[in-house]
């Protein structure tokens, strides 16, 4: 199912691409979060770039003891092939979601956003979230697996293939920069 | 993995268990329902909270499955609780407007009130109301403990792959006998 509409006031937002966290993202899937950010920025659109400093602090079976595993600030620095800006907004989050542990829904709220774009890594943990909780905060959500990545293959297409077409569109990168173009 | 601990302070959340859920017919459901009714017996029996939450509506964000966007909205007997839950006057409820139990209610708010540190989650379905209301547990910092026979989704593949896959990145499953035993 494509990208049916295109919001006049959309924005994108790209999940954890930092230094500790994008060598796990393929060569194709930075380069893809290069052109989305680029195009968003060329219409005047806004980006978010965001980054992640630990998380929360339950005890999984994955993380047993529980406990926040703060990284180090070097860890956390964006990478360079996003170009970040200085209008783009950049938000640091301490849980998976973009919105749970910051005021990017304010922020956004503020700039009538209505539609946001979802990219980064990792599709299952970080990504995902992010567009659980758009979502649920009442925006229209569109996801572009071929700018996200994941630690599996298996774990990156069960978000695709039985998360994402529940609470969001689906849509490739071209697909994004074609309709954005359009719009304009 | 067997749960690990029960904090002093847990709370059993049981999710969207409401007669228009309860009859759609889920594979699983008459498991579930019981299994959630002997948990919330014995929370009770404990003095510790329970939550029975319900939902009345859905978010209004266009969709693959939805594409012209446009939220489900549910009410009057569609609402209330399968009868064998038992509900009783001091049981907490919470309705829920979004997947989560935690957006937009006043659920954060009863939890941390009474000191809850930790929820165990229980319900129907598996990859939507329980695995969202779980997800923001985590995120709001509580131990989240999943009944992995007390939860079930009419997708089959997507009932595995989350009970093996997914919950226990952000919590510890537990069968309800398991859950019985250490209470």
């Amino acid at each position: 199912m494509p990208l049916t509409t295109v919001d006049p006031k959309p924005a994108l937002i790209v999940i954890d691409l930092q230094a500790a966290i994008a060598p796990y993202a393929a060569a194709s899937v930075i380069e893809n979060n290069t052109t989305l950010a680029t195009a968003f920025r060329e219409q005047g659109h806004t980006v978010v770039l965001v980054n992640v400093d630990g998380g929360a602090p339950g005890r999984t079976e994955e993380n047993p003891e529980g406990g926040t595993h703060k990284l180090p600030p070097e860890a956390t620095v964006l990478i360079d092939e996003l170009g970040a800006t200085d209008s783009d907004i950049k938000v640091t989050k301490s849980t998976w979601g973009a919105f749970g542990s910051t005021d990017l829904h304010e922020q956004l709220q503020a700039l009538g956003i209505t539609q946001v774009f979802v990219t980064g890594v990792a599709t299952s943990i970080g990504a995902e979230s992010t567009a659980r909780e758009a979502h649920t905060l009442g925006y229209h959500v569109v996801v572009v697996p071929d700018a996200m990545g994941d630690l599996t293959t298996e774990a990156h297409d069960a978000a695709v293939s039985l998360v994402f077409p529940k609470l969001g569109q689906v849509a490739t990168t071209s697909e994004v920069v074609e309709a954005l173009g359009k719009q304009a | 993995m067997p749960l690990s601990t029960v904090d002093p302070k847990p709370a059993l959340l049981v999710v969207d268990l409401q007669k228009s859920i309860v009859g759609l017919g889920v594979p699983g459901t008459t498991e579930v329902v019981a299994n959630s009714a002997r948990l919330l017996e014995a929370f009770r029996r404990a003095g510790h909270p329970v939550v029975l939450i319900n939902v009345e509506a859905s978010p209004d964000g266009r969709s693959d499955a939805n594409p012209a966007g446009g939220g489900a909205r549910m009410a009057g007997e569609a609402l209330d609780f399968a009868a064998e839950l038992g509900q009783v006057e001091s049981d907490l409820v919470v309705t829920k407007h979004t997947r989560g139990a935690f957006h937009g209610t006043s659920l954060e708010d009863l939890l941390t009130e009474r000191g809850v540190t930790q929820v165990f989650v229980t319900g129907i379905a598996t990859g939507s109301g329980v695995e969202e209301t779980c997800r923001e547990a985590y995120a709001r910092g509580f131990n989240v403990v999943t009944v992995t026979d007390a939860m079930a989704d009419r997708d089959t593949e997507t009932q595995e792959f989350v009970l093996t896959r997914v919950l226990p990145k952000f919590t510890e499953t537990a069968t309800t006998e398991q859950v019985l035993a250490q209470l």
